[in-house]
């Protein structure tokens, strides 16, 4: 837990003094108000100062007391899920959203330990159906649609 | 007297069949879009406008109204089951109703969700009733500062969410105000933070922070069997629907204080039911016997937020009717259905149109019987969602999160933004930064900043004006009060303890 406080505080950190300069960009004051660079810049400042506290902590008693919160195994369900997700936004202008999607169900559910292929694949089929029921037909939400034509 | 003639005169007009089936649909489906992550009362009112275009506009206001409030309620059923707020007003609810769940008390935090959401909304229709033109007149004197007094006040509840770590809450807090920073500057038109991409141009919206924040993150982080919950068929009962007595004693406080400040928030134009179910929770909290343990899964958690954004539902009705400003984003859309109809609203809407204002009031006591109803028989089906395999539940609530965003605003670039809040709850969920505050701070950030510089350029740059007027004033001093409060009760507290010993 030390080191990923240092490193996230060291992030922020820098992530405020980004904000900070950035906002340089903006006006400060409009006659004698507070103009559009005016909240960055404060805002920068104060996540920056804020972001010491944890930063300095990591160098006290009192952080060696804390568990390392990354265990092994915790980024295989961050993988599937923001990876499989990612493939969708990638496949959808092919696909179209519906197909993406389902396709998206069947690989999380799978890979997150569905064993039986009867109910993996009951998803991939049922789910769309029920997206474009809800979606398309009652709520009238135009969809992307893919090369397939839905 | 008067008054509870034209009750019994609205009844009448709500009571024919036409009316009652309108407010019927409403109700239903209001609670389904609420419940779907993505699809808020807005997004309802908006699809089912074109509904209402041949109806009678009695009928049609019915409908509008009855999606706004029954979505109201249907956000808590998500937000308590899957940790996945059906709407931004149910936020709140997810801190302390998803640690009921898992406690095995489920059923219990939805019966309290649906009881506190009846008892806010009825109250409130009889407030609305009495006070709508008097409450009408004060909220108008709401001013620039007033506004930024207020979202100082909203801000100050960020105290009481920063978890185990205050600096890791103020620094989620500042990331939120960030982001709300994001987007076209309303007073000078200059893109800020957008970095070329036009979909920034109208800022960050709330829901795919919420979503992914909330929604995703939860999916992320539990997704393996320690998280699997598993509730006994034996719980899902009708009588364990029921909150037992000793929910009430602890909830009934909290309900009234929860509708008096969601109503009057809601009648605040731009604060609505998210930020009174936001504030609602900081004063139970601060407030309640049981502080301590707020976050932990304690009923009062559930029942503050979700009387106050029921209350707020209606009371955004109140200067929408009575001046023609709307208190939200959906009573907007309801404003325009009103001129769709060819009404004016505005204080002469009850002298002309008796009929058509005592109506929508008297729908609104035949909705909130709906909505117990609707509450009790699909309470345990909803519950029957939490015995899903945990991999199948998650594969189909990811799939309803990224169609819910890019229903937002039919783009993707939405959905995108909701994967990439996402992983960023991940981390924030690792490494103990708490949501919450960021999403509270996005909510109010814009706002605050358009308060803050519009009030001085009233004052000419006189930060005295937050002070000078009395109602802002009076705002700032509660809110510091607000933050003070802890410091000074541990402070009394140490000093009693030190006097015995």
């Amino acid at each position: 837990m030390r080191i990923a406080n240092r490193i996230v505080s060291v992030l922020i950190i820098v992530f405020g003094i980004f904000l900070t300069l950035q906002s340089k960009k903006f006006d400060y004051m409009v006659d004698g108000t507070p103009g559009p660079g005016f909240m960055p810049y404060w805002l920068g400042i104060a996540i920056a100062l804020v972001a010491l506290i944890p930063l300095i902590k990591t160098f006290t008693q009192f952080a060696s007391k804390l568990d390392n919160p990354f265990q092994t195994g915790d980024f295989k369900n961050f993988f599937i899920v923001i990876g499989s997700s990612i493939v969708v936004m990638i496949i959808t202008p092919v696909t179209g959203l519906l197909i993406a999607l389902s396709l998206m169900v069947g690989v999380i559910a799978r890979l997150m330990g569905t064993k039986s292929w009867k109910t993996v694949i009951g998803l991939t089929i049922c789910t769309p159906i029920l997206l474009f029921g809800i979606f398309v037909m009652i709520l009238n939400v135009p969809l992307p649609k893919g090369i397939f034509g839905f | 007297m008067e008054t509870l003639e034209n009750l019994l005169f609205g009844l009448s007009v709500a009571s024919d069949p036409i009316n009652l089936l309108y407010c019927l649909v409403g109700v239903v489906f209001g609670t389904l879009v609420g419940a779907l992550p993505g699809l808020g009362p807005a997004a309802g009112i908006a699809v089912l406008l074109p509904l209402t275009f041949g109806a009678d506009p009695i009928a049609g206001i019915i409908l509008l109204a009855g999606i706004y409030y029954g979505a109201m309620y249907g956000g808590s059923i998500t937000s308590i089951l899957i940790n996945t707020p059906g709407d931004s007003a149910a936020v709140m609810t997810t801190l302390d109703g998803y640690p009921l769940a898992k406690k095995g008390r489920a059923a219990q935090a939805l019966g309290m969700a649906a009881f506190a959401s009846i008892i806010g909304g009825t109250i409130s229709v009889i407030a609305f009733m009495f006070l709508a033109p008097a409450l009408a007149t004060f909220a108008i004197r709401f001013g620039p500062p007033e506004y930024f007094a207020l979202m100082v006040l909203g801000l100050t509840t960020i105290a009481g969410m920063t978890g185990k770590y205050p600096s890791k809450g103020f620094i989620s807090a500042l990331v939120g105000l960030f982001f709300a920073t994001v987007g076209l500057d309303l007073m000078q038109g200059i893109p800020r933070f957008t970095f070329g991409s036009m979909h920034l141009y109208e800022g960050i919206d709330f829901i795919p922070v919420a979503m992914g924040l909330f929604g995703i993150a939860e999916i992320l982080t539990c997704g393996t069997s320690e998280c699997e919950i598993k509730i006994d068929k034996k719980d899902v009962t009708w009588r364990k629907l029921l909150p037992s007595r000793e929910d009430w004693k602890f909830s009934m406080p909290h309900i009234f204080r929860g509708t008096g400040i969601g109503f009057f928030i809601g009648m605040l134009p731009g604060a609505g039911a998210t930020i009174a179910s936001f504030i609602s929770y900081g004063v139970a909290k601060k407030t309640s016997k049981r502080s301590e343990e707020f976050g932990t899964g304690v009923i009062e958690g559930v029942a503050a937020p979700e009387s106050a954004n029921n209350a707020a539902s209606i009371g955004a009705m109140v200067p929408m009717l009575t001046l023609g400003v709307p208190g939200s984003g959906s009573t907007a859309i309801m404003l325009g259905a009103l001129m769709m109809f060819g009404l004016r609203p505005g204080p002469m809407l009850f002298e002309r149109n008796p009929d058509f204002v005592w109506g929508l009031i008297g729908s609104m006591y035949i909705g909130n019987i709906f909505l117990l109803l609707l509450a009790i028989l699909a309470v345990p089906l909803f519950i029957k969602i939490l015995n899903v395999p945990r991999p199948v539940l998650n594969a189909t609530v990811m799939s309803f999160i990224l169609i819910g965003s890019y229903s937002l605003s039919n783009s993707m670039f939405d959905v995108g933004l909701t994967i990439a809040f996402g992983a960023l709850g991940f981390f924030m969920k690792k490494m103990d930064f708490p949501a919450a505050p960021m999403v509270l701070a996005l909510v109010l950030g814009a706002l605050l900043e358009t308060s803050l510089r519009q009030s001085m350029i009233i004052s000419g740059g006189n930060p005295m004006i937050f002070f000078t007027r009395p109602i802002s004033g009076s705002i700032l001093v509660i809110s510091i009060l607000a933050i003070l409060y802890p410091m000074i009760k541990k402070a009394i507290q140490h000093f009693l303890k030190s006097r015995t010993a």
